[in-house]
């Protein structure tokens, strides 16, 4: 099996890690509406969800940088 | 004794990893997620019948064959689509770990050990929909208990596959299941069986049921090998009879 062995130079950012940021920060941004209202009263207040938005959004970036 | 082309590998591999990359995001990552979806569906869940609780093994054999499949059929196999699985594993993880070098070295390595937390989302997803279906059809708490069983499964695999790449496996070759599916998976490291041989990742069953296992011996038998060869089967490609012993810190 042949190997595969990038060349040196600094690597582009895959396709799908965008795509996997986009994913997980729409899906922590869910879960977390869930456990949250789940801990305290559905539907959420707003401090609440202005938290879980920037958390996602937080998330879906880190994705996106660390090209995972 | 890593190769000199192994270890090339994993340099160029490091080299290309992203600077604001942290295995140990990523791991937490992983299980905050797994965990919050455990917890949560685990609330939902109320005077459970025998029945309703039936689903819990139901769930897992299942798990344990998708795993199988997804590792045999498309990890493994250049599936159009799906190709970026393909060239991630079967291209990437096979030639950072090998039989003979099967460990990480430090927390960045887990890029390569564990799947992108996305993976997580889609299992899930996956599983909420199983899990909708079969409270719209039955139960409401059976369908929880899909999703609980489910992301349960998930952490099991990422933790289990994690544990067969440590480096010093002195407690872990003494500990059930751990040192069974240590031995299994890192004799599918083997470039001469990797393509259809030991799939699974957790428990080695559907390895047992489908006759993919490197192994000659019953369900039990199989469940609790650990690291005993004597029951490897003659696979006439394996170089030197087949599996390792438990590579230690050092070697």
């Amino acid at each position: 099996m042949a190997i595969t062995i990038r060349s040196g130079e600094r690597r582009k950012r895959n396709i799908a890690s965008l795509v996997g940021g986009v994913v997980i920060a729409v899906g922590c941004f869910v879960l977390w509406l869930l456990v949250s209202s789940q801990l305290t009263q559905w539907p959420p207040g707003p401090g609440l969800v202005a938290t879980g938005a920037v958390v996602a959004l937080a998330i879906g970036c880190w994705i996106r940088l660390a090209d995972l | 004794m890593m190769s000199a082309r192994q270890a090339a590998f994993r340099a160029a591999y490091r080299a290309q990893i992203a600077p604001a990359y942290s295995g140990l995001i990523h791991v937490a990552l992983i299980y905050l997620i797994g965990g919050s979806a455990l917890w949560y569906a685990a609330q939902h869940i109320h005077a459970a019948t025998p029945a309703e609780i039936a689903v819990v093994p139901v769930v897992v054999i299942l798990a344990n064959m998708y795993e199988w499949f997804l590792h045999a059929k498309v990890m493994h196999r250049p599936v159009p689509g799906l190709m970026g699985i393909y060239n991630r594993h079967t291209l990437a993880h096979h030639q950072f770990f090998t039989q003979d070098a099967p460990y990480h070295d430090t927390t960045r390595d887990y890029r390569i050990v564990f799947f992108p937390p996305y993976a997580l989302i889609a299992f899930l997803v996956m599983a909420s929909a199983a899990g909708f279906v079969l409270a719209l059809l039955w139960s409401a708490n059976a369908g929880w208990f899909v999703v609980c069983t489910a992301a349960g499964m998930y952490m099991n695999y990422e933790f289990f596959h994690w544990c067969c790449h440590v480096h010093d496996v002195r407690i872990l070759r003494h500990v059930p299941f751990f040192n069974t599916i240590g031995s299994h998976h890192i004799a599918h490291h083997n470039t001469a069986i990797m393509m259809n041989k030991n799939m699974n990742l957790t428990y080695p069953f559907a390895d047992w049921l489908f006759g993919t296992s490197d192994l000659d011996r019953g369900l039990i038998g199989h469940l609790f090998n650990g690291y005993d060869t004597r029951f490897i089967r003659d696979l006439p490609k394996l170089p030197q009879g087949g599996r390792p012993g438990p590579v230690m810190a050092g070697e």
